[in-house]
């Protein structure tokens, strides 16, 4: 290994350059947002889709005539429309509207005259279709660099600034330079001298610092070395750095060993392994298909591996369909769990950041930081603890019911069979608890709606029941005529707040 | 105003995959903003059988604004004028964002199956058509026949 293959020279720097795909995001100033317009759908309708954009909508407003555009495109066209309009009347008097950001223009679709100033003929979207916008299942911005995360839209932004690893975000790492390689500077001690790299990198291969409590500005500095930096290959001398090293390891490294789980060869570069394993499947080393749940059988011919899974020799096999059913299950479960966690966390958040007095809800601040604080800490906080100690139940029980008859495989056969049908029966248990819980989630999602209607109806309204709070204050004394047949749907839109609430959940 | 080339990419696509019948419009490819396209003349017009050549334009700020297109084919039309360009509604002040480059063309289609002399562009075609419409029929046909041949 010597400087014959033009490599880079160890102790030097690498000047590798993240590649820049259209819509990958770069992080590189603590401001900069992710630009949602670029982003790729996964699924989308096209009822959801902006007449002008033809993309799902974002930020979208609605026009008296019905019709929904997105914010940024809408104002774009009666900017256009009206500047055309003022162009035209140039030669009468100047009105003295100018400037004051007022739009005239008309709806793209069936030109109805719109007025941006006037709140009732272009208003905010019902909540429940930026609901469903911001739901839609994108591609992470970074997909082409590699991240397969997949995601609902609003939850992008979080996503790529704070935990996408393939977003670019700049080394910072000190770069150590002797200081006679620079312009010799007279009377320079052979001290060495430090630059901050600047170059982009993807975030997963910047490590977290390692935490040191010395203040010393020194020690920081070679805390954060860049990772440009060429070093050796412990197990091959080839010269990479820290963010070559896993494609390395896995792929190029001749010397990366380990150890072929079919034929316990200890000696099989990870490059090959892939490969190995595949030559050695053909020479007649065989898994059992549940080996994923706990059967190590190994076998050299597929007549072998029929006679183990033959005559009930393996019962975990004939478990798997059901371990594979319940393990979807409590996952859809977990991720229910969690949306609605986050869904909750949503609406405190925009009730809290105000979002929602905008759109004409008309109780002072305090009180719906009182009602928020109420909300999370009691009833919702409870019921979801609840559902996740009921998952982590379930779990324990499948383990608790897994394990013992993994370990008791050797004991006779009709212990085994019996222990079986506990097991189905088990499973039918469990999935009645599953519905259960289900229930239980559907339950909350009723609360919580509930709650939140009741938290705009007037006080004295409150203790009136369910109906008198669903009707809200405009409506309440229709809502007690006949409390059953209100619908959220049927809310008018001056009680718009409420209805946006609700149809969120 | 970044995404809208996102809709012209769209639009390009659904232009090829699902394209109008008796209209192709297919896109340059140093330039994807500028369109070649053709359109047949409607059977029921003196324009029938003739296959026209027009070049359609996104400026930048399309959709906001209408798209530029204008005959290369040689036509006798009162709407269309000597240099190819035409006198509809939707290319000028009716324009609208959600129209698109698909109901631009059909609409220009529309326009040679129904010749409105009394919204004129090139003035002394729509004059003639005015007078003696039977002869100006005669002579956009025979103008398609020499001008328009299908390739
Ligand atoms: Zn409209
Ligand atoms: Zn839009
Ligand atoms: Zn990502
Ligand atoms: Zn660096
Ligand atoms: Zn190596
Ligand atoms: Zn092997
Ligand atoms: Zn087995």
């Amino acid at each position: 290994m010597s400087d014959v293959d033009g490599g880079v020279p160890v102790g030097s720097y690498s000047k590798i350059e993240l590649k820049n795909f259209s819509i990958a995001f770069n992080l590189e100033d603590q401001d900069d947002i992710p630009n949602i317009r670029n982003v790729k759908y996964k699924s989308s309708s096209d009822h959801l889709c902006c007449a002008i954009c033809q993309q799902p909508f974002i930020q979208p407003l609605t026009t008296v005539c019905g019709h929904t555009f997105c914010k940024e495109c809408i104002y774009e066209f009666l900017k256009v429309q009206h500047q055309r309009s003022s162009r035209s009347r140039t030669n009468g008097s100047d009105d003295e509207e100018e400037d004051s950001g007022r739009l005239i223009g008309s709806c793209p679709l069936d030109r109805t005259p719109l007025d941006s100033s006037k709140i009732n003929e272009l208003f905010p979207t019902p909540l429940i279709i930026s609901n469903l916008v911001d739901e839609l299942e994108v591609y992470c911005l970074n997909y082409e660099r590699g991240c397969e995360w997949t995601g609902c839209r609003w939850e992008l932004d979080h996503h790529v600034l704070s935990d996408c690893g393939y977003t670019g975000v700049a080394c910072h790492g000190y770069r150590t330079v002797d200081s006679v390689d620079k312009e010799e500077n007279e009377g320079e001690e052979t001290k060495k001298q430090t630059d901050i790299c600047k170059m982009l990198v993807e975030r997963r291969f910047l490590e977290e610092p390692r935490s040191k409590t010395v203040g010393d500005g020194d020690r920081d500095q070679e805390e954060y070395e860049c990772i440009h930096k060429v070093y050796e290959c412990t197990l091959c001398q080839a010269r990479i750095t820290k963010i070559e090293e896993g494609k390395h390891l896995q792929s190029s490294c001749p010397y990366n060993y380990t150890k072929c789980k079919l034929c316990f060869n200890d000696m099989i570069p990870m490059m090959n392994l892939a490969k190995h394993e595949e030559n050695c499947g053909k020479a007649g080393h065989l898994k059992c298909p549940a080996h994923e749940i706990g059967c190590d059988w190994v076998g050299n011919s597929d007549t072998s591996l029929e006679i183990h899974l033959q005559n009930n020799n393996c019962q975990l096999s004939k478990l798997l369909p059901y371990m594979k059913n319940l393990n979807n299950k409590i996952d859809d479960l977990s991720k229910e769990n969690s949306l609605l966690h986050r869904q909750i966390n949503k609406i405190l958040n925009s009730i809290i950041s105000g979002k929602v007095t905008n759109l004409g809800y008309h109780e002072p601040m305090e009180e719906i930081n009182r009602f928020s604080s109420e909300l999370s800490s009691i009833e919702n906080q409870d019921k979801l603890l609840f559902l996740n100690c009921e998952l982590n139940r379930l779990k324990f029980e499948l383990d608790d019911k897994i394990l013992p008859f993994v370990n008791r495989e050797t004991t006779a056969r009709s212990d085994r069979e019996s222990i079986l049908n506990g097991l189905v029966n088990d499973n039918f248990m469990m999935k009645d608890d599953l519905n259960l819980q289900r229930a239980l989630v559907n339950s909350l999602r009723k609360q919580l709606q509930f709650m939140l209607f009741k938290r705009n109806s007037p006080p004295g309204l409150q203790s009136g029941g369910l109906g008198g709070g669903m009707g809200g204050p405009i409506r309440s004394s229709v809502s007690f005529a006949e409390p059953e047949s209100v619908e959220f749907f049927d809310i008018p839109s001056s009680s718009n707040s409420e209805e946006k609430l609700n149809l969120k959940l | 105003m970044a995404a809208l080339p996102k809709r012209i990419i769209k639009e390009t696509e659904r232009l090829v995959s699902d394209p109008v019948p008796g209209i192709t419009a297919i896109p340059s490819e140093e330039n994807l903003r500028y369109f070649e396209v053709t359109i047949e003349g409607p059977s029921s017009s003196p324009y029938a059988e003739g296959e026209f050549k027009l070049e359609l334009y996104l400026p930048d700020d399309y959709p906001m604004c209408a798209p530029k297109v204008r005959f290369l084919t040689r036509i006798y039309h009162p709407n269309i004028d000597k240099l190819g360009r035409i006198c509809l509604d939707v290319l000028k002040d009716n324009w609208s964002p959600a129209l698109q480059i698909r109901t631009v063309l059909l609409s220009i289609q529309a326009l040679l199956g129904a010749p409105n002399p009394d919204d004129p562009l090139a003035n002394d075609v729509a004059e003639d058509w005015k007078k003696d419409e039977k002869r100006a029929i005669e002579v956009a046909r025979e103008w398609t026949a020499k001008y328009a041949v299908k390739s």
